[in-house]
């Protein structure tokens, strides 16, 4: 008599929706929907619902845009100064004609983090829905944007808890910067089910387009100095 | 109506368009190699659009003008389109060679006018 072979183990179950997904879920559920992306993106990607109504996500990207301005502008107020604020690179004759912009590179106020609070979310709905674009159009350049633009949008959205790295004085943008990247690499393989490389391409090559001579550069300078230094 | 939005929020906040292209950085691998990069002159491009000079933003970055313009223009007439009953536009979601060789050449012809132009 064969033996019997244990039966395999059934897959793992994964909760439909995020809970900032759940029908009438309220601002407090942006909390634990935000731990979720940052102690398991991976699961928290595999969750996300592909139909919810696309306010959701965009909320949640705008609600973080908010949270952030009073966080950076307090950083911003505590290490501001004059050569790091960008105000000794701006032409005498535009700061006349346009003083409100030394108002808003200076040492930042009250009034400024309001009005910024304001702007913000525009100037990053904007930016979220060009730079969705341009992942996309790469995603498709390389067969692997199945599931339409909307899934591109809602993964870039979510790749904005990223922006809790702001509570790292100084360094927090740089450390927000890579992490959203590395967020949008995840939440594409997970919401379109393509390969980590493709999602990583399509995140990357817009970059490249713009920065990549830079980086071909630094590397031939490198071998250059490389082999100057072995001679 | 996200497009809208977004239409809408590029012309509001002209002014900020145009006092920041004074505090972007320069184009590093234009300032050592005194070749344009793909994407050098179109901010340039986008100034000059939103000054109303059509002809020099084309003239400055064509790709980066018509994309510009077409963002604008296509996100104001996309409510209308919708309300029309007009079928929301998806990019193809499979690879073809030819759709993929169409944008990497109009890329590739915009850098080499960039770098004949001297732009």
């Amino acid at each position: 008599m064969p033996p019997i072979e244990p039966a395999p183990p059934p897959p793992p179950t994964v909760q439909a929706g995020l809970p900032w997904e759940a029908p009438n879920a309220g601002l407090g559920s942006i909390f634990p929907t935000a731990v979720q992306f940052i102690t398991n993106p991976f699961q928290a990607y595999a969750r996300m619902s592909l139909t919810t109504d696309l306010v959701r996500p965009i909320a949640y990207f705008v609600a973080f845009v908010i949270a952030s301005v009073p966080l950076g502008q307090l950083w911003r107020y505590l290490f501001w100064t004059r050569e790091t604020s960008g105000l000794d690179l701006i032409p005498t004759d535009l700061l006349q004609q346009a003083p409100w912009l030394e108002v808003l590179l200076g040492r930042p106020t009250v009034t400024v983090v309001l009005v910024l609070m304001v702007i913000a979310p525009l100037l990053n709905l904007i930016t979220l829905f060009i730079w969705s674009g341009l992942v996309h159009l790469v995603l498709a350049m390389l067969g692997a944007a199945p599931n339409g633009f909307a899934t591109t949008l809602r993964a870039v959205c979510y790749s904005q808890t990223a922006i809790v790295a702001l509570l790292v004085p100084v360094a927090g943008g740089l450390i927000q910067l890579i992490w959203s990247l590395v967020l949008q690499i995840i939440g594409l393989s997970q919401a379109h089910r393509v390969s980590g490389g493709k999602a990583a391409a399509a995140v990357l090559i817009p970059i490249a387009v713009c920065c990549g001579c830079v980086v071909a550069l630094a590397v031939i300078s490198g071998i250059a100095v490389g082999g100057l230094m072995k001679q | 109506m996200l497009w809208a939005v977004c239409a809408v929020g590029c012309l509001l906040l002209r002014p900020v368009w145009l006092s920041a292209a004074h505090v972007m950085p320069v184009c590093l691998w234009h300032q050592w190699t005194g070749i344009p990069c793909p994407g050098c002159g179109a901010t340039r491009a986008i100034v000059h659009l939103l000054h109303g000079d059509a002809s020099a933003g084309l003239a400055m970055n064509p790709l980066a003008a018509l994309v510009a313009v077409s963002f604008v223009g296509a996100g104001l007439l996309a409510p209308l389109w919708v309300a029309l009953g007009g079928r929301i536009p998806e990019v193809p979601s499979r690879t073809r060679p030819a759709w993929v060789a169409a944008v990497s050449a109009v890329v590739v012809a915009n850098w080499a006018w960039l770098v004949a132009s001297g732009v």
